[in-house]
């Protein structure tokens, strides 16, 4: 179905993938089958590669709702690591795949599957904070950059420094999504909202609800955005 | 030495900050000053026929002035340019004369008394117009005037300024102004920040009396200060940019965005002049008089505040 490059074809590929996990997490009682929803993309590298760039969040159907995964859509999951590996952490380690590796591990550990030896996997797979001096004392704005990129860590069972950070900087939180919203960029500011989302419950921020509705419908055509926010919602609900 | 105030910003020195909004000041003041013929008024028209936007240039150069004056902490350079163009501008105004005819010929205006306050604080006086405005302070219609909510709170500063009697109730005024709304930080758009800093300026008398600001309004501004100053500052909107820094410099617990006045000094041209950062200024420098005396003029009350902030945190209201 997509005849582009090879960039274009995983970018166009993850449009799809996001908007069929949003799906599944609007409607809870839908089945999600990934394996299935990965092949229909098509493996000439793009399904695969989606897989990649949605990362952990591929899983929060299973995650956050009673549906089970089925052993193939581990298996999914699993050939598209092996298929787009993780950069070798030498010369240059990469802390950004390998928080979201780490958090990929996590994930599937949550559902039973030990990933740690998985091929293609982050060698690295810390939590994004293997010098919190350094991103502790960050400027808010560079520093809420950093955490949009992390936003697959912010799932409900990924407790990590990462987390410790979120919900210690919950101002700088809310500082760096209006500024992303003030720029048009609606993704990051989704990501940010659903970092927000995590600990609404135990430190509230007012502006959440009023933002995810704002998001939602100016980047009403932006399937990556649109999976940001439905994340963030269910996160922010009790049920989990 | 005071911190920062913003314990998020990047780490900038005080003596850093000071440094250099003390240098966009003096410079701005220069340029002020040798171009000053171009803020004359002209003298070939009816009072009342000089546009508004000739005598608002006049009157934010005499509100500059006078805030380079009252705070005092210009070096000698600065200050003997500020107070030439504040014996300048009192002239143009024909020593409130222009003023007080302007507010015979249109007594509803509220534009020659707000002028007035501005030169009223620095000690300049007009009694026949401070008569006429004590009469019009009365009357029902002066309750009523047909203006955006922060410009009330610009007459009932004027009206302070001069000392008159209030009548107005600036809470209530207040919470039909933008900033008193406490809006969703992301609903901030260009004109709305203006009417936002304006509701500082005139709450706090242009960072006189930062106790003017309700205290609920000061936390929501150290909440989302930071935020529109980064977006500005990404913006190279130099002029709004200016303004923000201001406001940061008129609450009780200043904000001084160090880091933020270096990118302020970068973009100030080497005549002094500091364009607006939307228009590209013109090589004339009476063309490029007409978009950019404001930012210049704004910087340097964002500098002098910013000084005598970082020199003296709580500063004695006024």
């Amino acid at each position: 179905m997509l005849t582009t490059s090879p960039p274009a074809r995983v970018e166009a590929a993850t449009r799809v993938l996001a908007a069929s996990v949003t799906r599944a997490l609007n409607s809870p009682d839908h089945p999600f089958p990934l394996a299935r929803r990965v092949a229909e993309i098509g493996d000439d590298g793009g399904g695969p590669g989606a897989v990649r760039v949605v990362g952990a969040d591929v899983l929060a159907p299973y995650l956050l709702g009673d549906r089970v995964p089925g052993h193939d859509d581990i298996e999914a999951v699993r050939a598209a690591v092996r298929e787009f590996p993780a950069p070798p952490p030498a010369p240059h380690p990469d802390p950004v795949w390998a928080a979201r590796d780490w958090a990929l591990v996590r994930a599937l550990a949550v559902l039973g599957v030990d990933a740690t030896e998985w091929e293609g996997v982050c060698a690295e797979a810390g939590d994004g904070s293997a010098d919190p001096g350094a991103t502790g004392s960050e400027p808010w704005p560079t520093w809420a950059v950093g955490m949009a990129r992390l936003s697959t860590l912010a799932l409900p069972h990924l407790e990590g420094a990462t987390r410790t950070q979120a919900l210690a900087r919950r101002t700088d939180l809310a500082r760096g999504m209006a500024r992303a919203m003030l720029r048009r960029d609606h993704h990051t500011a989704a990501r940010l909202a659903r970092w927000l989302a995590l600990d609404q419950r135990s430190a509230p921020e007012p502006l959440l609800g009023s933002a995810l509705d704002h998001l939602a419908l100016l980047g009403v055509d932006e399937s990556r955005t649109a999976l940001e926010i439905a994340l963030a919602r269910r996160i922010a609900q009790p049920e989990h | 030495m005071v911190t920062n105030g913003n314990p998020e910003a990047a780490p900038h020195s005080d003596a850093a900050t000071i440094r250099l909004a003390h240098r966009v000041c003096d410079d701005s003041l220069d340029w002020l000053d040798r171009v000053r013929a171009l803020f004359a008024l002209p003298r070939d028209v009816a009072d009342h026929e000089i546009t508004g936007d000739a005598l608002k240039s006049l009157s934010e150069l005499a509100l500059a002035a006078g805030v380079v004056r009252r705070e005092a902490v210009s070096g000698p350079r600065g200050a003997s340019a500020a107070e030439r163009l504040l014996d300048f501008a009192w002239r143009e105004f024909r020593e409130g004369d222009l003023l007080y005819q302007l507010q015979r010929h249109t007594p509803a205006a509220t534009h020659p008394l707000e002028i007035y306050s501005m030169f009223a604080a620095v000690g300049y006086r007009h009694a026949p117009f401070e008569r006429l405005a004590a009469h019009l302070g009365e009357l029902r219609a002066w309750r009523v005037p047909e203006h955006v909510p922060n410009r009330r709170l610009a007459v009932v500063a004027a009206t302070r300024r001069v000392g008159l009697p209030a009548h107005d109730d600036p809470a209530a005024l207040t919470g039909q102004t933008w900033l008193g709304g406490t809006p969703e930080p992301w609903m901030l758009d260009a004109n709305n920040a203006y009417g936002l800093t304006h509701t500082v300026f005139h709450l706090t008398d242009w960072g006189a009396d930062p106790e003017g600001l309700p205290p609920e309004l000061e936390e929501y501004l150290h909440r989302w200060l930071c935020v529109w100053v980064e977006v500005f500052k990404e913006t190279g909107f130099w002029d709004l940019l200016a303004e923000l820094l201001a406001v940061g410099a008129c609450l009780r617990r200043p904000l001084l965005f160090g880091e933020v006045w270096s990118h302020l000094a970068h973009a100030q041209h080497d005549d002094g002049m500091v364009p607006n950062g939307v228009t590209r200024p013109a090589e004339n420098t009476s063309v490029a008089f007409r978009n950019h005396h404001h930012p210049t003029i704004v910087a340097v009350v964002a500098a002098t505040l910013t000084v005598a902030r970082a020199l003296r945190p709580a500063p004695q209201p006024a």
